[in-house]
């Protein structure tokens, strides 16, 4: 399982909560490691907010005022509560024990969970030209987005407020054995006060954005975008237990497949047999796909699912339809092309065949289905598909993860495949030519007129792709659907689903 | 082959000649498994994949250095319309092409000189393999036949 954001964040809490119950004096060393903590912990909340903070309203930002842009006061408060503190580090002499107390450990842990969370968030941006950074995943939009930074600067904010809080209380507490020099103690107070400052900005900007109860959930949500582990169909899984792998699996070719197009070297971008293979394994999945969208329409009039449920997944179904024919034209267009003699997979194009498994052997009755004629299987009946309204909400989440996963795959194969007609890569082999031409080679360069047609098929497919995907969006079947399903509060399912509105409303 | 027309293997002569019946042949499968794929829904996914490891295998042949070159049309298959009876014995008569293509692609890679040669003909035998272990019956069934 991925890490999320919100273990962090619970950790960090759970860490200063722990350190506020401790009420004692400090003894010297303490008090001096306790400031250092403090001082990373406030830095690292700085950071978030100079690294996630710049969004393309900065001109208009410095044209109005505090009062209507309390996220930038928050920011400029965060800032000045990072030198005070960082002023106040600085004049502390080091002992060479640094967590001598567990008071001090306590806060240094919660700045590593924060430290980790910021890594996390920063796993789904990759560098960008001249020193930006570009969005790598589907959540980088929304980690981005106005109401979301808030919600994540309100939850690191938060942090440092209470750390740095209890730290004033016992910090400021007269000592006879002058612990904090002056100058010190005069330093972090002013710091503590801008943390105040800045955490009632940063709420009064939550306002302002409209964040919601939904933008700080999904904030705890957000998972590392890291490569998810590869998880082939075993034999004889069971409903869920498939769309589980099939939910996985899609998510882990939508990882793989952006890699492909990236790639400098232009001969491992993909080649006719990649885009074949890709093109074959989404056609094998939508037919299923559709197979299983008509059975779980049928479901939902024999469950006395609202009308509009099973139009939806008849619409839907309709879609998908529509999507694997455009695949299965874009895999009959290379019957007569070919890039080469490069026959090396892209790790998308190699795993493609363990989606349509999937996909395969939740919409038929076989527990080892594949492709090939000893595997040939009746479809699974409405009933077995999905016994219940949850049941029908768990299969079509997952049906939606791959409808999904193959309308990133259409537009990702539509660009390599674009740079391939571009760059003059295809070839036809020379004795599928007619016998009026007599070429003494293997093969000629490819027509115009069939590299056009080449990307036409591309085009279908990327536009009924992202259709099939759409369909399961608007679909009435998972809104009406008056049970939620494991698979609708599942962590990852939510926040997706949060994501795209999120990028919907933010993005487009 | 009733419903597959294609010529059959030579019997004798050299590489060249048996690489352009295994390119012919690969052409014969891939047009036949193409105009089975919308007949038998149970059958999509197998005759879908079977057309694209004939497709591998007929361009693995042309990469076989003395695969045949110059004036020589693909000759176009023909396949009579028909139901899930004809689906089942393109299927059966396709299984029985890619064996005996698989065979002699094995033959022609053991007797070939170079190494591309070689290559080329083991990596078409492995599609012919693959699309004849995708078109075989379930071994009961068979023995039941």
């Amino acid at each position: 399982m991925r890490p999320l954001l919100g273990d962090f964040l619970a950790s960090a809490s759970e860490q200063i909560d722990a350190v506020t119950r401790f009420n004692g004096p400090l003894p010297e060393h303490a008090t001096r490691a306790v400031v250092w903590q403090l001082d990373q912990l406030v830095a690292i909340v700085t950071r978030f907010a100079d690294r996630f903070m710049v969004d393309d309203e900065a001109d208009r930002r410095q044209a109005l005022d505090r009062q209507v842009h309390p996220v930038r006061d928050a920011w400029d408060r965060l800032r000045r509560a990072a030198g005070n503190l960082h002023m106040a580090a600085g004049t502390l002499e080091p002992d060479g024990n640094e967590y001598p107390h567990p008071a001090a450990g306590r806060v240094a842990a919660a700045v590593n969970y924060l430290a980790a969370g910021q890594d996390l968030l920063q796993t789904h941006f990759a560098p960008g030209p001249f020193g930006s950074s570009m969005g790598q995943s589907e959540w980088a939009p929304v980690i981005v987005s106005a109401p979301v930074t808030t919600a994540l600067l309100g939850e690191f904010t938060s942090v440092g407020v209470r750390a740095a809080g209890w730290a004033e209380r016992l910090l400021m507490t007269p000592r006879a054995d002058g612990a904090l020099p002056a100058q010190a103690g005069a330093a972090v107070t002013a710091a503590c006060q801008s943390l105040r400052l800045a955490d009632v900005a940063t709420r009064t900007a939550a306002k302002q954005h409209l964040s919601t109860a939904a933008d700080r959930t999904m904030v705890h949500v957000i998972p590392a975008h890291v490569e998810p582990a590869r998880y082939p169909p075993g034999s004889g899984e069971t409903v869920p237990g498939l769309c589980m792998g099939l939910a996985h699996t899609a998510e882990r070719l939508r990882f793989l497949a952006p890699a492909a197009t990236r790639r400098a070297d232009e001969a491992d971008a993909g080649s006719s047999v990649c885009w074949q293979r890709t093109a074959h394994g989404a056609a094998i999945s939508g037919h299923c796909s559709e197979q299983i969208l008509r059975s779980l329409a049928d479901r939902a009039g024999q469950l006395g699912l609202p009308n509009v449920v099973e139009e939806g997944l008849r619409q839907a179904a309709e879609a998908t339809a529509r999507s694997w024919m455009a695949w299965r034209a874009a895999a009959g267009a290379w019957d007569s092309l070919t890039t080469g003699t490069n026959t090396r997979l892209t790790p998308a194009a190699a795993e493609i065949g363990d989606l349509a498994l999937w996909v395969g052997r939740l919409a038929y009755t076989g527990p080892a289905w594949a492709p090939g004629r000893d595997h040939a299987n009746a479809l699974r009946d409405p009933i077995g598909l999905a016994a219940g309204p949850q049941d029908l909400v768990n299969v079509l989440a997952a049906v939606h993860q791959a409808n999904h996963t193959l309308a990133g795959l259409a537009a990702h194969d539509r660009e390599a495949v674009g740079k391939a007609v571009a760059y003059r890569c295809l070839y036809v082999p020379t004795r599928l030519l007619p016998a009026r031409y007599d070429v003494p080679r293997r093969y000629a360069l490819t027509p115009k007129r069939m590299a056009d047609a080449l990307l036409s098929t591309y085009d279908a497919a990327v536009s009924a792709s992202s259709e099939a995907a759409s369909a399961l969006d608007k679909g009435g079947g998972r809104r009406e659907c008056p049970i939620k399903g494991p698979g609708h509060d599942s962590r990852g399912w939510q926040a997706r689903h949060a994501a795209r509105a999120q990028l919907a409303q933010h993005v487009g | 082959m009733d419903q597959i027309r294609i010529a059959q293997p030579p019997l004798s002569g050299g590489l060249p000649e048996t690489l352009g019946w295994a390119f012919d042949a690969f052409e014969a499968t891939r047009f036949a498994a193409r105009n089975c794929e919308d007949r038998v829904p149970e059958l999509f996914a197998t005759f879908m994949m079977s057309a694209g490891a004939a497709v591998e295998g007929r361009n693995a042949v042309v990469d076989a250095p003395s695969f045949p070159l110059g004036r020589r049309a693909a000759p176009r298959s023909e396949l009579p319309a028909g139901g899930a009876t004809d689906v089942e014995q393109i299927a059966d008569e396709l299984t029985a092409l890619t064996e005996v293509l698989a065979e002699r692609l094995a033959q022609a890679a053991v007797v070939a000189r170079s190494a591309g040669d070689r290559s080329a003909c083991d990596n078409a035998a492995e599609s012919a393999h693959r699309i004849r272990r995708l078109l075989a019956r379930a071994s009961n069934e068979t023995a039941a036949r």
